[in-house]
């Protein structure tokens, strides 16, 4: 029982810190709540994938509710790439059966040193104001991507937003503020598609994917709340420090 | 208006579901419940998938209304569509939602 309460508050408070630092990032908590799991508990990259995708469904939720009241999130365009992100979760979901436990720890370590790459670079973009009209480009291509964003996130257990906000920022040629909050609204179904062939396989136990939904929920409010007073700009330069570090024991434990 | 009632469903239903996870959670630790059970938490290093994992029934509901989110939000975009003769964007959503329901019938 006390070891029960004890690894419940334990695995609840890891993921607030998830939460808060995915949210202070613009990156939602899954990318760290597997390296989380496996690092620190020693859970199986299995089970922690399961947690992981079926927190990001609640994130989703929460952050896109406010995106879709402001129209910022562009709904249609969302829910028209959303066909191939689901459809590519579960073909993620079905190749996670076939793959080893360590090609998945690899392919996080290599996510996260894009994404640390990814955010070293952006680490100015608060400061550049988005233009209020813009024209859709690209779309096929766009399309193709998040094809492939949603294998990833099924693979995983992530939004995949590090992939979604460039394919819609760069080749779409989407503002970059449409392209989150987009990406945000777009997450929850693809999670949902893969979070649903993870739940029929067995693989989200409640003992660690209930108290990684409620920490991640309550730790991207807080991240939230805190990114007006923060210098969010300035922390992504020094949190992609961090996931460099997270990418190089992620690694380490792929090639052990 | 659509936007209105998808951003409502969404913030409400948020808070309904994580206040359903959050009682089921607390009674099932109070009841020692096997779905929280020590033994299951070693079990979780192992990555043996359980072919029954045990369920206990307000988490259960909790993670049920979790689905419904995007599930909700779907349909209420379809109707949306629909009503505003917006049929191609109708059928999208429909491919979503049938997509989803469908990851509950694989077996892999």
């Amino acid at each position: 029982m006390l070891v029960s309460w004890m690894f419940e508050l334990s695995v609840f408070s890891v993921s607030v810190l998830a939460g808060v630092v995915g949210s202070l990032l613009g990156l939602g908590g899954g990318i760290f709540i597997v390296p989380l799991l496996t690092l620190v508990f020693g859970i199986h990259i299995r089970y922690a994938v399961a947690a992981s995708i079926v927190s990001v469904i609640a994130t989703s939720a929460a952050a896109s509710s406010a995106f879709v009241r402001h129209k910022v999130a562009n709904v249609r365009l969302g829910i028209f790439l959303s066909v191939p992100t689901t459809i590519g979760a579960i073909i993620g979901v079905w190749l996670s059966d076939y793959c080893d436990p360590r090609w998945l720890f690899a392919l996080f370590s290599f996510l996260l040193g894009y994404s640390a790459i990814l955010m070293f670079q952006n680490r100015g973009l608060d400061k550049v104001p988005d233009s209020e009209k813009y024209q859709i480009q690209n779309l096929w291509a766009g399309f193709s991507i998040m094809g492939v964003a949603g294998v990833v996130s099924g693979l995983l257990g992530i939004g995949s937003g590090i992939l979604k906000v460039p394919a819609m920022d760069t080749v779409m040629k989407l503002p970059i503020k449409v392209s989150s909050a987009t990406s945000n609204f777009m997450i929850g179904f693809t999670a949902a598609a893969g979070a649903a062939a993870y739940l029929m396989k067995g693989a989200v136990l409640p003992v660690l994917a209930v108290p990684a939904i409620l920490g991640v929920f309550l730790g991207a409010k807080i991240g939230a709340k805190l990114m007006t007073r923060l210098p969010a700009a300035r922390l992504r330069g020094a949190f992609s420090v961090v996931l460099i570090i997270t990418a190089v024991q992620m690694a380490i434990k792929a090639f052990k | 208006m659509m936007e209105r009632v998808l951003s409502g469903f969404l913030r409400i239903g948020v808070k309904f579901c994580a206040m359903v996870l959050s009682i089921g959670a607390v009674l099932a630790l109070l009841a020692g419940h096997p779905s929280f059970s020590p033994a299951l938490i070693h079990t979780l290093t192992s990555g043996v998938i359980l072919e029954e994992s045990p369920r206990e029934p307000v988490v259960s509901a909790g993670i049920a209304l979790l689905f419904l989110l995007p599930v909700g939000a779907l349909v209420i975009s379809s109707a949306f569509f629909w009503v505003k003769r917006e049929r191609s964007n109708a059928a999208f959503a429909a491919v979503v939602l049938l997509t989803i329901a469908l990851s509950f019938f694989l077996s892999f």
